[in-house]
């Protein structure tokens, strides 16, 4: 088809404003309750049916409150850590699933997959099960607390990781590495230069999801978790009901806190970044 | 490659630990009449058969099968499409954009789920600052809509992460052979992407099926979904056999599905 | 690299919480309780006095509560169950007997004589020490017209025949499947503790011709508050909780409460003292603590619901800031003609699980 050169143009101007459209639509959708969090959290009204001007005190109680920030530390070192820990041994494990024969792999991305379809207390339930069980067998009667919410974090975690990874393995060149062996480089090498810069964004969004995944756990992390520790989703859907305490204000308030901290983040990555550019 | 079978050890083991003994505990579980999990006073029963799969919660089964594939089918729709244009832009760009896909998910579900259905309600806030006043919650709109927007970003890394870096030189070789911008994609980057997209529907269509905290605050709790009622018989402490058994099903009939798409697509296009 | 810095720093960070809460050598006392469910300021005291440390964990529901215990989870010392968890948890022996001789501070008289009748009708006398107190009711929007005179005229009957009430009321029912089908039992005039079949079928067909608009447990209360319900089925506590709320954010209290007297159902929560306790003696001490009188006034006002001890709610009646609360006709359930309920075994239970989920829709 032979089309003139400005028609083609104009037809790449309207399809590109119609794709931003597009996207800015979905994602105004995805953040009008992100919007009625912070404009909560600010609301002098506490029962949040009316809006009573703008306060602070929501954040200073966040702030004021023992119980509460112990569960946030909680939350946010879990999540960091379990996400680091899921993100890498879930790359290489999808590395090693990748390698296996038909037969094996198709069993062990079954059993990937089981953690991902039972439902939270489920797997709540039986992770709980087997750390009592384990745990007794080498001792520890009461092995319940941070560090089995952890372990139960990974765990959950690790299959999101394999299946953003594994597709982007698929895609890759299988004889890229061999290549590179040939060529006489170190097979670790070979794997940092070759492997992980081509399966990064598979890494990138595992790790992502691996994050949010933990962040946000409730039902999985109270039933492994022991000895009063408790994460901020432990500390919401217990206290909620409480509502003469106001849980939900300060939670408004926490979520804020952490939608403009990330925001933040990613403003400031973002200029370092163009900082980059501009640079070279 | 095959050096890095050795990787998948590790995995294997801990999986046995984690997934495969549970489910043989579950599978005993299935055949017993047991006070908690107190093993010593349990009875042999068919029983649990008998309650899962009665008429009501295959009637529950069903449905929330429904809703779980519309999910996923509308996450695909609205979901490629998006990763699609995310995947052209520049990588800086892609990536901020990426992130404030997800950076919703770091609130807490709960509070998010609540807001969306404050959103939608006829009193409150909207209504007393806004004066908007619509009474769309309760509805099976409500809920979709709440597990569209919880779980599409889940559709749109695996499908993203698949076209970024996809071999440029195929695309180019596409092109330089003659073909459009939309043959190209259709023939060349759709069926290698494909594998992303089923990991997408593995990540939304599983987690959605046994969703219940959603359905519960989207329907006003009207909506019984089978999540609901195994959350309900893992509460109650004395139907972990029944509430095994429901959940065993599921399972099984994931795996079936899989294995069913894995026999219908040899060359491994999709998922293995 | 950024990534590799954040992972450094927060496992530093993650190490040093471990280093922090595996410190402590003192003596544990774990208890198992609901959210703000006991004074901080009394709990610290206890830790001074004896010289213990509390870990407390907060439970969710009081089946989460069960799985907890019946999994031996925990070494739990102390627990506040509901009266019908702990007939279970007495039924299926995982709860001591209570050695009164350790309690300096206990005497059977100091609680309402009505908690006094429910221990004895439960038969939990020599397990638990009762701790707070309510009934059921039926919260309503005031602003509605019609729907006051409604409720106090028909009780429960509004919930289940529409027509009793205005035209466009919005109706909301528990999803707890003991209450619900209690609530329509004492519609019904059938005892809400009986174990029949018939019983429970009846209940059942009068669930399932009712059309709510809302199931739900504590956003019931919300709901009403926000005007997004006009009536519904709530616990007296989740009343309370909601004017606390509105007095504390100086809004105006547009719902009421109103509780039956005829017939309803008492609930009392209560301290005991399961059987995975390692350390019981002091578990009676902390209960004992509870009971003297300045603790347990000190408690109750931060709690906020009903005590069962008759001298603290006696003098709580004198406090001014919280005379809407406490002078309410709710508040105290000494004149409710009703029992709390008995646990009717796991068949009866399941069957009533089961029923929830055919009539929610």
């Amino acid at each position: 088809m032979m089309i003139k050169i400005s028609t083609r143009k104009k037809l790449k101007q309207v399809s590109a404003v119609l794709k931003a459209f597009f996207v800015i639509l979905v994602l105004v959708i995805l953040y009008l309750p992100i919007l009625y969090i912070i404009i909560q959290s600010v609301n002098a009204d506490g029962t949040g049916n009316t809006f009573g001007g703008i306060t602070f005190r929501w954040y200073s109680e966040l702030f004021g409150d023992p119980e509460l920030m112990d569960a946030i530390v909680n939350t946010l070192s879990i999540a960091f850590i379990s996400t680091a820990a899921s993100t890498i041994l879930g790359t290489i494990f999808a590395i090693g699933i990748n390698s296996l024969d038909r037969k094996r792999k198709q069993r062990l991305i079954f059993l990937n997959n089981v953690p991902i379809i039972n439902a939270d207390i489920v797997t709540g339930v039986f992770l709980m099960l087997v750390f009592l069980t384990f745990g007794r067998l080498i001792g520890i009667n009461y092995p319940l607390g941070y560090i089995t919410m952890l372990i139960a974090h990974i765990f959950f975690s690790i299959p999101y990781v394999i299946l953003s990874v594994l597709p982007k393995l698929n895609e890759m060149d299988p004889n890229l590495y061999d290549a590179a062996l040939d060529l006489g480089s170190k097979p670790s090498e070979a794997v940092m230069k070759i492997i992980v810069p081509t399966i990064r964004p598979g890494i990138i969004t595992g790790m992502l999801i691996a994050f949010t995944m933990s962040i946000d756990d409730f039902i999985i992390s109270y039933f492994t978790t022991g000895g009063g520790v408790a994460n901020f989703s432990i500390w919401l859907y217990t206290n909620r009901k409480a509502t003469r305490f106001h849980a939900l204000p300060k939670a408004y308030a926490y979520n804020t806190v952490i939608m403009v901290l990330t925001l933040a983040i990613l403003i400031i990555y973002n200029i370092i970044q163009r900082r980059k550019v501009v640079k070279n | 490659m095959k050096r890095f079978r050795m990787l998948a050890l590790p995995y294997s083991v801990w999986m046995v630990i984690l997934v495969v003994f549970p489910l043989l505990i579950m599978v005993a579980l299935a055949f017993l009449d047991i006070q908690g999990l107190d093993f010593s006073t349990a009875t042999f029963t068919f029983s649990n058969f008998k309650a899962t799969f009665d008429k009501t919660y295959f009637e529950v089964f069903l449905r929330s099968m429904g809703y779980a594939f519309i999910t996923t089918i509308i996450c695909i729709v609205i979901g490629y499409p998006i990763a699609y244009i995310i995947s052209k832009l520049k990588p800086t760009v892609s990536f901020i954009v990426l992130l404030l896909f997800i950076l919703p998910m770091w609130t807490n579900m709960l509070l998010r789920i609540q807001s969306l259905n404050m959103l939608l309600l006829p009193e409150g806030f909207m209504k007393n600052v806004f004066g908007i006043s619509i009474n769309l919650s309760g509805s099976t709109f409500s809920v979709i809509l709440a597990m569209v927007v919880v779980y599409l970003p889940f559709m749109i890394f695996p499908i993203y992460s698949v076209l970024e870096k996809q071999d440029p030189l195929l695309i180019e070789a596409s092109q330089d052979l003659g073909a459009s911008e939309f043959k190209t994609f259709r023939k060349v980057t759709l069926p290698l992407s494909l594998k992303g997209v089923a990991s997408g529907v593995i990540m939304v269509f599983l987690p959605a099926a046994t969703s219940f905290t959603i359905p519960e605050i989207m329907s006003r709790g009207k909506l019984v979904l089978i999540g609901t009622i195994i959350e309900q018989k893992f509460k109650s402490g004395s139907n972990y056999g029944t509430g095994s058994l429901m959940s065993l099903f599921l399972i099984a009939f994931i795996f079936i599905a899989i294995f069913i798409s894995n026999k219908l697509d040899k060359e491994g296009a999709t998922l293995i | 690299m950024k990534k590799f810095q954040k992972i450094v720093l927060i496992l530093i960070l993650g190490l040093s919480l471990l280093l922090v809460t595996g410190c402590t050598k003192k003596e544990r006392l774990y208890v198992m309780n609901w959210a703000q469910y006991m004074s901080k300021d009394v709990m610290k005291a206890f830790e001074k006095e004896y010289n213990v440390r509390i870990v407390e964990d907060i439970a969710e529901s009081n089946e989460l509560m069960y799985t907890r215990i019946s999994t031996n989870a925990q070494p739990y010392d102390v627990m506040i169950p509901s009266d019908y968890m702990i007939d279970r948890l007495r039924q299926e022996g995982l709860l001591q007997k209570i050695d009164f001789t350790k309690l300096e501070n206990y005497s059977h008289d100091k609680f309402a004589p009505k908690v006094n009748e429910l221990l004895a009708d439960t038969g939990l006398g020599e397990y638990a020490v009762p701790y707070f107190w309510g009934s059921l009711g039926i919260m309503y929007n005031k602003d509605k017209a019609g729907v006051e005179d409604a409720v106090k005229q028909h009780g429960w009957k509004v919930l289940f025949e529409r027509n009793l009430l205005p035209e466009g009321t919005k109706v909301g029912m528990y999803y707890s499947s003991r209450d619900v089908i209690a609530c329509a039992q004492m519609y019904l005039n059938i005892d809400f503790n009986s174990t029949a079949d018939a019983d429970l079928e009846a209940a059942k067909n009068l669930l399932l011709q009712q059309n709510y608009d809302m199931w739900g447990t504590d956003d019931l209360k919300e709901a009403i508050a926000a005007k997004n319900l006009d009536v519904a089925l709530v616990y007296s506590g989740d009343f309370f909780d909601t004017v606390y709320n509105y007095l504390y954010n100086d809004m105006e209290i547009t719902f009421d409460m109103y509780v039956p007297t005829e017939l309803n159902n008492v609930w009392f929560d209560s301290m005991v003292i399961p059987t995975t306790s390692k350390n019981p003696d002091l578990a009676h001490k902390f209960i004992d603590f509870f009971l003297e009188h300045e603790n347990a006034l000190e408690n109750a006002f931060e709690v906020g619901y009903c005590p069962s001890l008759q001298a603290v709610y006696e003098e709580m009646l004198l406090d001014e800031e919280i005379q809407v609360v406490v002078t309410h006709p709710a508040y105290l359930p000494d004149e409710v003609n009703g029992v709390s309920y008995h646990y009717l075994g796991a068949d009866v239970s399941t069957k009533m699980d089961n029923i929830l989920n055919e009539v929610r829709k």
